[in-house]
């Protein structure tokens, strides 16, 4: 289900954030779903409960997940909208980081305009033949 | 939960341990990294009274160990070779252990040993080593220790009983909030398992920081340089991680923005800033200067 | 101060050892008192066989268990100390919730309590077959047991004393042996030499060995000389009292040292290299003094006395260096 690897870069609690949220956006993991305890997640990937937990306390910062009481913790109904929202940042940040490239290689942004017109119609006509 | 206060100690005329300090608490993996001989288990034998320091204390729960032996009730040390268990099977251990430590969950130990398939029969030493450090590691928490000393735990064992070695581990933490002091060579098993590290550096024990922070603060560096700047840089205290070619991987600190206008000012070819992992930083902190 | 959970692990870790010493020990005495009084009554029936009197007689200063009993002290302080260093496992008892000098007492409390237990239980049986077979003499019944019991104790507190100054087994026996016999080395020795190049008479040699050397030396102990009713002692509970002394002595040196001791040289000879140097200073001149008597001794010459003691400085060099100074 989640795989860590601890030679990455990438603190281990960074990726299970990362991979619970991808698990939620395929679908894998719906609204309602009851999420692994803390110890049952840490004994499975081999990792230290802290660093589940400080993961966990993301999440539910995030509003992705939530902790019921002496029940357990779920996947929230408001995940997919929250991750959603997530992503429009992010990608927000990605078309940011494009522009600024592109003033650098000497593209103004009315040349970028001009090409979003064109990949934009060109798709919305491979969409109407369907 | 441990406190070690300016712990220092010499044997054989080498001063192995100067002035050493550090505390870890409840449900903490701390991560002991240095090289063969650096002093690591010299410390945890420290602690657990069997060496006696020349200098400095070490308390438990801020009651000094040495005049409270009785609170080594609640520290367990395993050591990485066990030579007093040799003679017994897992039922006199158990015996053993029974008399000494009055917590002693024998229903507990008896669980384990039965998930894990240990022969209860066998005497220790006939045992393979993977099954020894498993059966010293479920014998150590059945004390229910509040601490647990642990010297090259997963070291020199198979994957598959290193994997349970490391789940019982991860258990008792979660479930005891026990606190865990840590040596080994398997980086990888730290990295995994350690909230905090620290190095023991020629006897001093330096950088101990917890493990997210180590992969945000130091940062490799993938540089080309048409010349030699090996010499160069090294002279100038950057560690080299490797050298391929014209390609060369120095290591530094985030902050540290001496070390990167220094190398900016060297006018390399390529400049690839990328993050590190524990092993990296091992082997600048240890063997950067070897690196010829 | 003693514990007994240590106690139990203690008796654990030598079970097999002490239960055979023991069983050994106990019956020893009853069984040869029963083998004496046996070949007595064979003796009596056979026409050819004399006896000293109609009735059977059995001496205690010749028994061989109250006369062997001390070994029980050396066996037992070097299994408890000198073997546990050996084998490594002075760790895992050091790393137990106990301080050091409750492992101290609980390990001599064992040690000392087998002892008791042993004689106690010997005099016991011993005496139910005095009253069964109602010998004519039993001398040295009850001070022989008194006299063996405070022997073997104070052997037990000698090498247990010199198991905590030294790394292993060998070591420990090596020092507890010399301990024994250091008066000899210490004052016998220098006088012996004296004597000989003052060409005195001789007579104060004897008198000093007799009143002044052997009271003070632990050997001397375990032969039956002292304890002969016409051996010339300073007061009257000399036998007793002088080794009760020496081991509440041996017993706090032992203490001081196991409490302090620098565990980190077990194996090595000495634990406290600081005794290193000048205890194979000691053996050189006790090496030169003691082959330099045989010298002089064989040949009543200087050249014997001078051949002598370079042989013995040799050979206390080379033997304390490789003794004290190489590594195991």
């Amino acid at each position: 289900m989640i795989q860590i690897d601890p030679r990455s870069a990438a603190p281990i609690y960074e990726q299970i954030i990362e991979q619970l949220k991808i698990l939620c956006l395929k679908g894998v993991m719906k609204p309602g779903d009851k999420l692994p305890s803390v110890r049952e997640l840490a004994t499975i990937i081999i990792a230290n409960p802290n660093t589940v937990s400080k993961a966990y306390k993301e999440l539910e910062r995030e509003g992705i997940i939530e902790t019921l009481r002496g029940r357990g913790t779920y996947v929230t109904v408001e995940a997919q909208l929250k991750l959603n929202e997530g992503k429009v940042l992010e990608m927000k940040e990605q078309l940011r980081q494009l522009i600024i490239e592109a003033h650098y290689a000497g593209i103004d942004i009315q040349q970028l305009k001009e090409w979003i017109e064109e990949i934009g119609s060109s798709l919305e006509g491979g969409k109407k033949v369907d | 939960m441990i406190e070690v206060r300016n712990v220092s100690k010499t044997l054989n005329g080498r001063e192995v341990l100067s002035n050493v300090s550090f505390k870890i608490g409840e449900g903490e993996i701390f991560g002991l990294l240095g090289r063969n001989g650096s002093g690591k288990t010299t410390l945890l034998r420290l602690i657990q009274q069997i060496l006696l320091p020349d200098e400095g204390e070490i308390y438990f729960k801020d009651v000094l160990v040495k005049d409270h032996p009785l609170v080594k009730q609640n520290i367990v040390y395993m050591p990485v070779v066990n030579p007093y268990f040799d003679r017994y099977n897992y039922g006199q251990l158990v015996q053993l252990l029974k008399h000494i430590y009055p917590k002693f969950d024998v229903t507990y130990a008896n669980e384990l040993v039965n998930r894990y398939e240990i022969p209860e029969k066998v005497k220790y030493r006939e045992l393979s080593t993977g099954l020894k450090k498993q059966l010293s590691l479920i014998l150590s928490f059945a004390i229910k220790p509040a601490v647990i000393l642990l010297d090259e735990p997963t070291d020199g064992i198979d994957a598959v009983t290193r994997n349970d070695v490391l789940q019982l581990m991860i258990d008792e933490v979660a479930e005891r909030e026990t606190s865990i002091l840590i040596t080994s060579h398997r980086l990888e098993d730290i990295e995994r398992m350690c909230n905090r590290i620290g190095f023991l550096e020629g006897n001093q024990l330096t950088s101990v920081m917890d493990l997210d922070e180590l992969k945000n603060d130091y940062l490799k560096i993938q540089m080309a340089f048409e010349e030699d700047m090996n010499l160069s840089i090294r002279k100038n205290g950057v560690a080299i991680l490797d050298q391929a070619g014209i390609f060369y991987t120095a290591l530094v600190l985030k902050t540290d923005v001496e070390a990167k206008e220094y190398l900016k000012s060297l006018q390399p070819k390529v400049w690839h800033e990328l993050p590190v992992n524990l092993e990296e930083v091992f082997i600048a902190k240890f063997g950067g200067k070897r690196r010829w | 101060m003693v514990k007994r959970q240590l106690l139990y692990k203690e008796w654990k870790q030598s079970e097999l050892t002490f239960i055979l010493v023991m069983l050994v020990a106990v019956f020893a005495t009853p069984f040869a008192f029963l083998m004496e009084y046996s070949s007595f009554q064979t003796c009596l029936k056979d026409a050819e066989c004399i006896v000293d009197s109609p009735r059977f007689s059995y001496f205690f200063n010749t028994d061989v268990f109250l006369s062997l009993s001390w070994l029980m002290g050396v066996f037992f302080a070097v299994i408890q100390l000198g073997f546990e260093r050996n084998k490594g496992h002075m760790d895992f008892t050091l790393s137990l919730p106990f301080n050091r000098s409750t492992i101290y007492h609980t390990k001599f409390f064992l040690g000392a309590g087998i002892i008791a237990i042993v004689h106690a239980v010997s005099y016991v049986l011993t005496y139910l077959l005095i009253l069964g077979l109602n010998p004519l003499e039993t001398s040295g019944f009850h001070s022989g047991y008194v006299i063996s019991f405070v022997t073997s104790l104070m052997f037990y507190s000698l090498f247990f004393a010199a198991g905590t100054l030294t790394g292993s087994s060998i070591s420990q026996a090596i020092v507890g042996f010399s301990t024994a016999i250091l008066p000899f080395l210490v004052i016998g020795l220098p006088i012996v030499h004296l004597d000989f190049i003052l060409k005195t008479s001789g007579d104060w040699l004897d008198k000093s060995f007799v009143h002044l050397i052997s009271p003070m030396s632990p050997i001397i102990y375990i032969t039956t000389e002292p304890f002969q009713s016409d051996y010339p002692h300073w007061f009257s509970g000399e036998k007793i009292i002088i080794p009760i002394v020496m081991m509440v002595l041996f017993y706090v040196i032992g203490l001081i040292s196991f409490i302090k001791h620098p565990i980190e040289r077990n194996g090595r000879f000495f634990l406290y290299q600081k005794i290193d140097r000048p205890i194979q200073i000691m053996v050189i001149v006790f090496g030169v003094l003691g082959f330099g008597w045989v010298g002089f001794s064989s040949d009543n010459s200087i050249f014997g006395y001078i051949a002598g003691m370079l042989i013995g400085g040799a050979v206390g060099a080379l033997t304390s260096y490789f003794l004290i100074y190489r590594k195991r």
